[in-house]
């Protein structure tokens, strides 16, 4: 088995072929963040797994590294459209730098503890977490974008002192560890499972912060751009980080991504959010249909 | 190879690529505009 380049502790990729194959996960990835403007981590990371076999940790770690080329290429139009707000941004990402870390102990506990002697039973607890996120994520799509309601945030309510002035967004009196505590949930959930979270997150910036919805976009962007990095630093110091898995998925997406700009212009956008809804439908079935396989197995 | 180096070429490549593909298509995007073409990156803002 030859690995041509690999950070873990086993080689995955002994073949052209796997190379390609990814690469071709990618470009259907890159399809999905063209035409819903996505990121698409979460279906990267269990898709890993299931159909490449790749260990969690890697395909978490893979993942965050992924995200930081996907995150940084959008990050970079939105900064130049001043879609974003710089002191939640700054705020947000010391947050969620925490809970990345944070998230990585988890998953290495989640792993001693469930992985025991080369037990399936880590595999499992990814595997119930991604189906549960899966199923999220299409409700949230289904039951369309939250909007700011109207009057005060939910942190601007926050009686958490001390309150900031957020200028970009002419927003008064937002709790500032309010919002530190919604960028450490963010990297908790980025430190575990690896997924960018735009769909997740996206509401929780509008309505909880009180962010416009590109501001949301633009902010959220940052903030996975340099929580990535922090992940992918704590993973990578594991040698649960592969540049070849990151660099296929990267190239695949990248022309995807061209594609998928071009099929958005051709299809109806409430069909879009239903396509979507199915697509993650369909990815939550493949993870459930791996549970019961291991479950029937064993 | 040392894993510092490993782990500093696990941010910088997809990080280079990522902002080095930005820049390609943005280029690309003025010159259609300027060709008076609709931008497709349009939609999805």
């Amino acid at each position: 088995m030859t690995a041509w380049f690999h950070v873990g502790s086993e080689a995955y990729l002994d073949g052209a072929v796997l190379v390609c194959a990814l690469a071709g996960m990618g470009l259907g990835v890159g399809v999905l963040t063209g035409l819903f403007g996505v990121g698409g981590a979460f279906l990267v990371t269990p898709l890993l797994n299931v159909l490449f076999g790749i260990p969690y940790p890697v395909a978490v770690g893979s993942s965050l590294s992924f995200t930081i080329g996907t995150s940084a290429s959008g990050w970079a139009r939105h900064v130049r459209l001043r879609n974003f707000e710089p002191l939640s941004m700054l705020l947000l990402t010391l947050g969620a730098m925490v809970g990345v870390v944070f998230g990585a102990l988890l998953n290495g506990y989640l792993k001693s503890t469930f992985g025991r002697g080369g037990s399936d039973n880590y595999t499992l607890v990814m595997h119930g977490l991604f189906v549960a996120i899966l199923l999220l994520t299409a409700y949230m799509v289904l039951h369309g974008g939250a909007s700011a309601r109207g009057g005060r945030s939910v942190l601007q309510r926050a009686k958490l002192p001390p309150h900031v002035r957020l200028k970009a967004a002419d927003l008064d009196d937002v709790s500032l560890p309010g919002i530190v505590a919604v960028g450490l949930l963010i990297g908790v959930t980025k430190g575990l499972l690896g997924i960018g979270g735009g769909v997740l997150f996206m509401p929780l910036l509008v309505v909880v912060v009180g962010l416009t919805a590109h501001q949301a976009v633009g902010t959220s962007l940052g903030v996975v751009v340099f929580s990535s990095v922090v992940g992918t630093i704590v993973y990578g110091h594991k040698g649960d980080v592969n540049l070849w898995i990151v660099m296929s998925l990267l190239v695949g997406s990248t022309v995807g991504i061209q594609i998928g700009a071009w099929l958005c212009q051709k299809l109806h956008a409430r069909r879009l959010r239903q396509y979507f809804a199915v697509v993650v439908l369909l990815t939550a079935g493949l993870v459930a249909a791996d549970i019961a396989r291991r479950v029937l197995a064993s | 190879m040392p894993r510092f180096v490993e782990i500093l070429l696990c941010i910088a490549l997809p990080l280079g690529w990522g902002l080095a593909v930005e820049f390609v298509f943005e280029r690309l995007r003025r010159r259609r505009a300027s060709r008076g073409m609709k931008d497709p990156g349009e939609v999805l803002e």
